[in-house]
Protein backbone atom coordinates (compact mmCIF):
# COMPACT_ATOMS: atom_id res chain seq x y z
CA UNK A 1 0.00 0.00 0.00
CA UNK A 2 1.51 3.43 -0.80
CA UNK A 3 2.43 6.22 1.75
CA UNK A 4 -0.61 7.27 3.28
CA UNK A 5 -3.28 5.54 1.50
CA UNK A 6 -6.89 4.98 2.36
CA UNK A 7 -10.53 5.56 1.70
CA UNK A 8 -9.83 9.32 0.70
CA UNK A 9 -7.59 8.10 -2.17
CA UNK A 10 -10.17 9.18 -4.97
CA UNK A 11 -9.32 11.49 -7.80
CA UNK A 12 -12.61 12.44 -9.82
CA UNK A 13 -12.04 14.20 -13.28
CA UNK A 14 -14.79 15.71 -15.49
CA UNK A 15 -14.45 16.48 -18.98
CA UNK A 16 -15.97 17.05 -22.00
CA UNK A 17 -16.65 14.71 -24.45
CA UNK A 18 -13.72 16.33 -26.95
CA UNK A 19 -10.77 14.74 -28.20
CA UNK A 20 -8.49 17.27 -27.00
CA UNK A 21 -8.65 16.49 -23.35
CA UNK A 22 -8.05 12.96 -23.87
CA UNK A 23 -4.15 14.52 -22.92
CA UNK A 24 -5.40 16.07 -19.53
CA UNK A 25 -6.73 12.38 -19.00
CA UNK A 26 -3.20 10.98 -19.79
CA UNK A 27 -1.61 12.99 -17.65
CA UNK A 28 -4.19 12.59 -14.72
CA UNK A 29 -4.14 8.76 -14.45
CA UNK A 30 0.01 8.66 -15.39
CA UNK A 31 0.13 10.79 -12.11
CA UNK A 32 -2.00 8.91 -9.97
CA UNK A 33 -1.03 5.37 -10.98
CA UNK A 34 2.75 6.67 -10.28
CA UNK A 35 1.22 7.84 -6.59
CA UNK A 36 -0.44 4.12 -6.61
CA UNK A 37 2.48 2.50 -6.13
CA UNK A 38 2.81 1.76 -10.10
CA UNK A 39 6.16 1.82 -11.66
CA UNK A 40 6.63 4.01 -14.72
CA UNK A 41 5.57 1.14 -16.98
CA UNK A 42 3.28 -0.01 -15.67
CA UNK A 43 1.86 3.27 -15.21
CA UNK A 44 2.03 3.86 -18.96
CA UNK A 45 0.01 0.40 -19.67
CA UNK A 46 -2.94 2.02 -17.77
CA UNK A 47 -2.83 4.98 -19.26
CA UNK A 48 -3.21 3.26 -22.71
CA UNK A 49 -6.25 1.64 -20.99
CA UNK A 50 -8.44 4.58 -19.88
CA UNK A 51 -7.03 6.70 -22.61
CA UNK A 52 -8.85 3.82 -25.14
CA UNK A 53 -11.53 3.74 -22.78
CA UNK A 54 -12.46 7.22 -22.77
CA UNK A 55 -12.04 6.81 -26.85
CA UNK A 56 -14.16 4.74 -27.29
CA UNK A 57 -16.87 6.59 -24.92
CA UNK A 58 -16.24 10.05 -27.10
CA UNK A 59 -16.64 7.76 -30.56
CA UNK A 60 -19.23 4.79 -29.78
CA UNK A 61 -21.54 6.69 -26.89
CA UNK A 62 -21.13 10.07 -27.74
CA UNK A 63 -20.44 9.80 -31.19
CA UNK A 64 -18.19 12.38 -31.07
CA UNK A 65 -20.05 15.17 -29.99
CA UNK A 66 -17.79 17.31 -28.61
CA UNK A 67 -20.30 18.64 -25.79
CA UNK A 68 -20.90 15.98 -23.76
CA UNK A 69 -20.07 15.27 -19.91
CA UNK A 70 -17.39 11.77 -19.07
CA UNK A 71 -16.85 11.32 -15.42
CA UNK A 72 -13.60 9.38 -14.40
CA UNK A 73 -13.46 8.18 -10.54
CA UNK A 74 -9.73 7.37 -9.74
CA UNK A 75 -9.39 5.11 -6.45
CA UNK A 76 -6.40 3.66 -4.41
CA UNK A 77 -8.43 0.37 -3.57
CA UNK A 78 -5.88 -2.69 -1.39
CA UNK A 79 -3.17 -3.64 -4.18
CA UNK A 80 -4.44 -2.07 -7.06
CA UNK A 81 -6.40 1.15 -8.67
CA UNK A 82 -10.08 1.44 -9.76
CA UNK A 83 -10.83 3.53 -12.58
CA UNK A 84 -14.75 4.35 -13.20
CA UNK A 85 -15.22 5.79 -16.36
CA UNK A 86 -19.15 7.50 -16.22
CA UNK A 87 -20.87 8.48 -19.42
CA UNK A 88 -24.45 9.87 -19.93
CA UNK A 89 -24.81 8.95 -23.63
CA UNK A 90 -26.12 5.80 -25.78
CA UNK A 91 -26.71 2.68 -24.21
CA UNK A 92 -24.18 0.65 -25.33
CA UNK A 93 -25.57 -2.27 -27.11
CA UNK A 94 -23.66 -5.82 -26.88
CA UNK A 95 -24.17 -6.82 -29.94
CA UNK A 96 -22.00 -3.77 -31.18
CA UNK A 97 -19.41 -5.10 -28.46
CA UNK A 98 -19.60 -9.02 -30.27
CA UNK A 99 -18.85 -6.72 -33.75
CA UNK A 100 -16.25 -4.65 -32.59
CA UNK A 101 -14.45 -7.97 -31.12
CA UNK A 102 -14.73 -8.76 -35.22
CA UNK A 103 -13.09 -5.78 -36.01
CA UNK A 104 -10.08 -5.86 -33.86
CA UNK A 105 -7.30 -3.89 -36.04
CA UNK A 106 -10.04 -0.78 -36.17
CA UNK A 107 -9.45 2.05 -33.84
CA UNK A 108 -12.79 0.98 -31.54
CA UNK A 109 -11.62 -2.96 -31.60
CA UNK A 110 -8.56 -2.76 -31.18
CA UNK A 111 -9.36 -0.07 -28.26
CA UNK A 112 -11.14 -2.76 -26.67
CA UNK A 113 -8.95 -5.46 -27.15
CA UNK A 114 -5.85 -2.87 -25.50
CA UNK A 115 -8.03 -2.33 -22.50
CA UNK A 116 -8.50 -6.01 -21.84
CA UNK A 117 -4.64 -6.57 -22.50
CA UNK A 118 -3.64 -3.70 -19.42
CA UNK A 119 -6.75 -4.53 -16.91
CA UNK A 120 -7.03 -7.00 -14.45
CA UNK A 121 -10.62 -6.85 -14.79
CA UNK A 122 -13.04 -5.18 -16.70
CA UNK A 123 -16.81 -4.50 -15.65
CA UNK A 124 -19.78 -3.45 -17.75
CA UNK A 125 -22.19 -1.46 -16.51
CA UNK A 126 -25.29 -0.55 -18.32
CA UNK A 127 -27.62 -0.54 -14.99
CA UNK A 128 -27.84 3.08 -14.65
CA UNK A 129 -31.10 5.00 -15.92
CA UNK A 130 -29.10 6.86 -18.18
CA UNK A 131 -25.51 6.69 -19.86
CA UNK A 132 -23.18 3.56 -18.87
CA UNK A 133 -20.34 2.54 -16.14
CA UNK A 134 -17.13 0.81 -17.25
CA UNK A 135 -15.28 -0.34 -14.11
CA UNK A 136 -11.94 -1.25 -14.76
CA UNK A 137 -9.61 -2.47 -11.96
CA UNK A 138 -5.41 -2.98 -12.10
CA UNK A 139 -3.55 -5.33 -9.78
CA UNK A 140 0.15 -4.18 -8.53
CA UNK A 141 2.18 -7.01 -9.41
CA UNK A 142 5.40 -8.29 -7.61
CA UNK A 143 8.71 -7.27 -9.06
CA UNK A 144 9.84 -9.26 -12.02
CA UNK A 145 6.12 -9.87 -13.51
CA UNK A 146 5.26 -8.03 -16.86
CA UNK A 147 2.23 -5.75 -15.80
CA UNK A 148 1.34 -5.08 -19.65
CA UNK A 149 0.72 -8.58 -20.16
CA UNK A 150 -2.33 -8.81 -17.89
CA UNK A 151 -4.96 -11.76 -17.80
CA UNK A 152 -8.15 -9.41 -18.08
CA UNK A 153 -11.07 -11.00 -16.81
CA UNK A 154 -13.89 -8.96 -19.58
CA UNK A 155 -17.82 -8.66 -18.78
CA UNK A 156 -17.84 -6.50 -21.90
CA UNK A 157 -17.61 -2.73 -22.74
CA UNK A 158 -16.34 -0.67 -25.84
CA UNK B 1 1.38 16.74 -33.39
CA UNK B 2 3.62 17.35 -36.16
CA UNK B 3 4.70 15.82 -39.52
CA UNK B 4 7.99 16.52 -41.39
CA UNK B 5 9.09 14.76 -44.69
CA UNK B 6 12.45 14.43 -45.80
CA UNK B 7 14.09 12.23 -48.51
CA UNK B 8 17.55 10.79 -47.57
CA UNK B 9 19.09 8.07 -49.93
CA UNK B 10 15.87 7.07 -51.27
CA UNK B 11 14.09 6.63 -48.53
CA UNK B 12 11.38 9.10 -47.27
CA UNK B 13 11.11 9.76 -43.61
CA UNK B 14 8.36 10.91 -41.83
CA UNK B 15 9.88 12.47 -38.42
CA UNK B 16 6.86 12.68 -36.33
CA UNK B 17 6.71 14.45 -32.94
CA UNK B 18 4.25 14.94 -30.12
CA UNK B 19 1.29 12.38 -29.18
CA UNK B 20 -0.83 10.90 -32.24
CA UNK B 21 -4.42 9.91 -30.51
CA UNK B 22 -7.98 10.46 -31.89
CA UNK B 23 -7.02 13.93 -32.17
CA UNK B 24 -4.40 14.09 -34.59
CA UNK B 25 -4.11 10.39 -36.34
CA UNK B 26 -6.24 12.03 -38.90
CA UNK B 27 -3.04 14.29 -39.93
CA UNK B 28 -1.23 11.49 -39.91
CA UNK B 29 -3.48 9.04 -42.37
CA UNK B 30 -3.70 12.06 -44.60
CA UNK B 31 0.23 12.04 -44.71
CA UNK B 32 0.39 8.51 -45.40
CA UNK B 33 -1.88 8.45 -48.14
CA UNK B 34 0.41 11.19 -49.90
CA UNK B 35 3.01 8.32 -49.82
CA UNK B 36 0.39 5.76 -51.29
CA UNK B 37 -0.46 7.97 -54.12
CA UNK B 38 3.57 8.46 -54.27
CA UNK B 39 4.66 5.12 -54.08
CA UNK B 40 7.30 5.59 -51.79
CA UNK B 41 9.06 2.10 -52.27
CA UNK B 42 11.03 2.55 -48.66
CA UNK B 43 9.59 4.84 -45.77
CA UNK B 44 10.82 5.35 -42.34
CA UNK B 45 8.72 6.80 -39.48
CA UNK B 46 10.89 8.70 -36.73
CA UNK B 47 8.95 8.20 -33.21
CA UNK B 48 12.06 9.68 -31.33
CA UNK B 49 10.28 12.58 -30.70
CA UNK B 50 6.61 10.97 -30.25
CA UNK B 51 5.45 11.12 -26.85
CA UNK B 52 2.31 8.95 -27.22
CA UNK B 53 0.41 6.94 -29.59
CA UNK B 54 -3.21 5.14 -29.17
CA UNK B 55 -5.14 2.27 -31.22
CA UNK B 56 -6.48 4.89 -33.90
CA UNK B 57 -2.34 5.78 -34.55
CA UNK B 58 -1.41 1.97 -34.81
CA UNK B 59 -4.87 1.29 -37.05
CA UNK B 60 -3.53 4.06 -39.43
CA UNK B 61 0.00 2.43 -39.66
CA UNK B 62 -1.71 -1.30 -40.07
CA UNK B 63 -3.53 0.58 -43.10
CA UNK B 64 -0.40 1.85 -44.04
CA UNK B 65 1.94 -1.01 -43.77
CA UNK B 66 -0.92 -2.95 -45.90
CA UNK B 67 -1.29 -0.39 -48.69
CA UNK B 68 2.57 -0.31 -49.25
CA UNK B 69 2.49 -4.27 -49.61
CA UNK B 70 0.62 -3.69 -52.21
CA UNK B 71 2.82 -1.87 -54.65
CA UNK B 72 6.24 -3.94 -52.52
CA UNK B 73 6.69 -0.97 -50.50
CA UNK B 74 8.57 -1.05 -47.08
CA UNK B 75 7.77 0.05 -44.02
CA UNK B 76 9.92 0.42 -40.18
CA UNK B 77 9.75 2.76 -37.64
CA UNK B 78 12.73 3.63 -35.26
CA UNK B 79 13.40 5.72 -31.83
CA UNK B 80 10.13 5.28 -30.17
CA UNK B 81 9.92 5.77 -27.00
CA UNK B 82 9.39 3.84 -23.53
CA UNK B 83 5.23 4.79 -23.43
CA UNK B 84 5.00 4.54 -27.41
CA UNK B 85 6.70 0.86 -27.36
CA UNK B 86 4.26 0.05 -24.43
CA UNK B 87 1.12 1.44 -26.65
CA UNK B 88 2.78 -1.29 -29.60
CA UNK B 89 3.50 -4.24 -26.96
CA UNK B 90 -0.40 -4.06 -25.48
CA UNK B 91 -1.70 -4.03 -29.23
CA UNK B 92 0.68 -7.18 -30.00
CA UNK B 93 2.18 -5.33 -32.29
CA UNK B 94 5.51 -5.24 -31.81
CA UNK B 95 5.96 -7.99 -33.82
CA UNK B 96 4.20 -6.75 -37.00
CA UNK B 97 6.27 -3.73 -37.70
CA UNK B 98 9.88 -3.81 -37.92
CA UNK B 99 11.39 -1.49 -35.17
CA UNK B 100 15.01 0.14 -34.72
CA UNK B 101 16.79 2.49 -32.36
CA UNK B 102 18.69 4.70 -34.47
CA UNK B 103 17.60 6.61 -38.09
CA UNK B 104 21.46 4.49 -39.02
CA UNK B 105 20.31 1.18 -38.19
CA UNK B 106 16.87 1.74 -39.82
CA UNK B 107 18.22 2.97 -43.06
CA UNK B 108 20.28 0.17 -43.70
CA UNK B 109 17.93 -2.68 -42.89
CA UNK B 110 15.48 -0.61 -45.19
CA UNK B 111 18.11 -0.82 -48.35
CA UNK B 112 18.96 2.60 -48.43
CA UNK B 113 20.68 3.42 -51.55
CA UNK B 114 24.95 3.91 -50.88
Amino acid sequence: MPHGAGKTDVVELLIPSNPSYLSMVRSVVGAFARQAGFDDGAADAIVVGVDEAVANVIRHCYKMRPDRGILLRCSIIPGGIELRLRDFGAKTDPVDIVCARRRRLRPGGLGLKMIKQVMDTVRYDASHPIGNELVMVKFRRRRGRAIARGAGRTTGGD
Amino acid sequence: MELKRRVIRGVAIVDASGEIDMNSSPKLRSECQKMFKQKDPKVLLNFTAVEYIDSSCIATLIECMEEMEKYKGRMAIFGTQRATRVAFEIARMDKIFKFYDTEGEALKAIGAAD
